[in-house]
């Protein structure tokens, strides 16, 4: 399970608790494992794994932390600095 | 300060350290009005009473940062006119589908005989085009500069893969050019803006700069814990406190400035901006949604479909609109908990969970009603 506080600071959504998925301004935190080409398995800080699109965060790896909705990945984390 | 995990983020300590700053710094003499822009923003302010932990004269105004609840009825109308058509197998998403058009929602469509399924994301809806070869699919997409890519990309892919029975009916809608409308209307008077989280993530921090610059208004870009929320409202007040009109982003553990340049360039590949749309409480706002470039003509249900352009009032009792421009708060709407209520949503705004209608049912009206 992928629950050592890396997803936490980005949110608490999971891939089954979204909030409103029209909205998707509230996004799930989610942790690279594996990547597919074009795809790659992600996990969610409750170990719920999914296969998102990664079109649009060229260059990611396993254990990179991305933001997804709607089964895309949107973002990735960037520095934590308050 | 570098904060790791989310817990930090609802320490109470840090809270009730910023809560006291803003007590500090406001002006006692002045009444504060910040827009959240994102329903997001709205479920959380609800969620955790942040309401409470900010002075008197800080009024949060409940912006129209949420799709559904902007969407006119005519659009779910027409969406529906062609949800009836026979071949069609027609996909939403799940907030879709409680939301009523003149003749019922989808879901009691679908009771009645429809196809219509619902999707979480629009590549579902491709597959099934795949899958389904001899019926015609439509994407009933919505929602706006986060939800756009995924719309986007599944073109570029029903295009790449030569999916000829996929089709988008485009309802997607633009932030900033709602802001501008908001800002332009001359009964709000706003302050300052809660920025949108992941939107930004999408379209960056930049395309604000005309709302710090041409209107001196102050934007800082919020993530959506309650420290998060804070933190952005103490931003706001300090920038008004030295006179300050800037762009700032609280959220950049998450929205680089630039945005998501891979994502822009597929919306922009895939969509046009129609000359004006139609908002629901806002009226018909220029340059504010997306449609099909013609390039991608044969994908698109308005032009497959030809829908008809309903245009529908609001039921006249509700006030859906007073309450997305923030004139009226959501429990003065004469229909709130009684007519309209979640189970039976009279408005879109009671529909979604982060409508301004629904998050103060939840997390207002109930603790009200049992006494909390």
């Amino acid at each position: 399970m992928t629950n050592d506080g890396e997803l936490e600071k980005l949110g608490r959504n999971t891939l089954a608790h979204d909030g409103c998925s029209t909205c998707g301004d509230v996004a799930v935190p989610v942790k690279v494992i594996e990547v597919h080409g074009g795809e790659a398995v992600v996990e969610d800080r409750l170990g719920i794994r999914t296969t998102v699109a990664i079109d649009f965060v060229p260059g990611i790896k396993a254990g990179d932390i991305l933001l997804v909705h709607m089964g895309v990945a949107l973002g990735r984390a960037l520095e934590v600095r308050l | 300060m570098t904060m790791k995990y989310v817990d930090e983020f609802r320490d109470p300590e840090l809270i009730r350290k910023t809560s006291e700053e803003i007590h500090r710094l406001v002006d006692p003499n002045y009444h504060y009005r910040f827009m959240e822009v994102c329903g997001g923003h709205t479920f959380s302010i609800f969620r955790f009473g942040l309401q409470n932990l900010l002075p008197p004269n800080i009024e949060l105004v409940h912006g129209p940062g949420c799709p559904v609840c902007v969407l006119p009825m005519g659009r779910m109308d027409d969406g529906l006119s062609i949800a009836r058509q026979p071949d069609v197998i027609f996909t939403a998403f799940g907030d879709v589908m409680r939301v009523p058009g003149r003749q019922g929602t989808p879901l009691e469509l679908r009771a009645k005989g429809a196809d219509i399924r619902m999707i979480y994301s629009p590549l579902d809806a491709l597959k099934i085009a795949i899958d389904h070869p001899d019926r015609q699919v439509v994407l009933f997409a919505i929602g706006f500069e986060t939800t756009a890519p995924s719309t986007a990309l599944t073109l570029l892919r029903a295009r790449d893969l030569n999916v000829p029975n996929f089709f988008v009916f485009s309802n997607h809608v633009l932030i900033l050019p709602a802001i501008r409308a908001i800002l332009d209307s001359p009964d709000m008077r706003i302050d300052g803006f809660i920025g949108p989280g992941h939107v930004s993530a999408v379209i960056g921090a930049r395309p604000y700069e005309f709302i710090a610059k041409d209107y001196r208004k102050p934007v800082v870009i919020s993530g959506f814990e309650p420290l998060d929320l804070l933190q952005s409202i103490l931003m706001l007040v300090k920038q008004m406190r030295e006179g300050r009109s800037e762009v700032e982003n609280q959220y950049s553990r998450v929205v680089p400035s630039e945005g998501n340049i891979p994502a822009l360039k597929a919306m922009n590949e895939v969509f046009a901006v129609r000359p004006f749309f139609e908002w629901r409480g806002l009226g018909f706002i220029s340059q504010s949604a997306l449609k099909l470039r013609p390039e991608f003509a044969q994908w698109d249900a308005e032009v497959r479909f030809q829908v008809e352009g309903v245009r529908v009032t609001d039921p006249k009792a509700a006030q859906c609109g007073e309450v997305l421009k923030g004139v009226l708060k959501p429990h003065q709407c004469k229909l709130f908990g009684k007519e309209c209520t979640p189970e039976h949503p009279v408005g879109a705004l009671m529909v979604s969970s982060e409508g301004a209608c629904a998050a103060y049912y939840h997390h207002v009206h109930l603790r009200q009603a049992v006494g909390e």
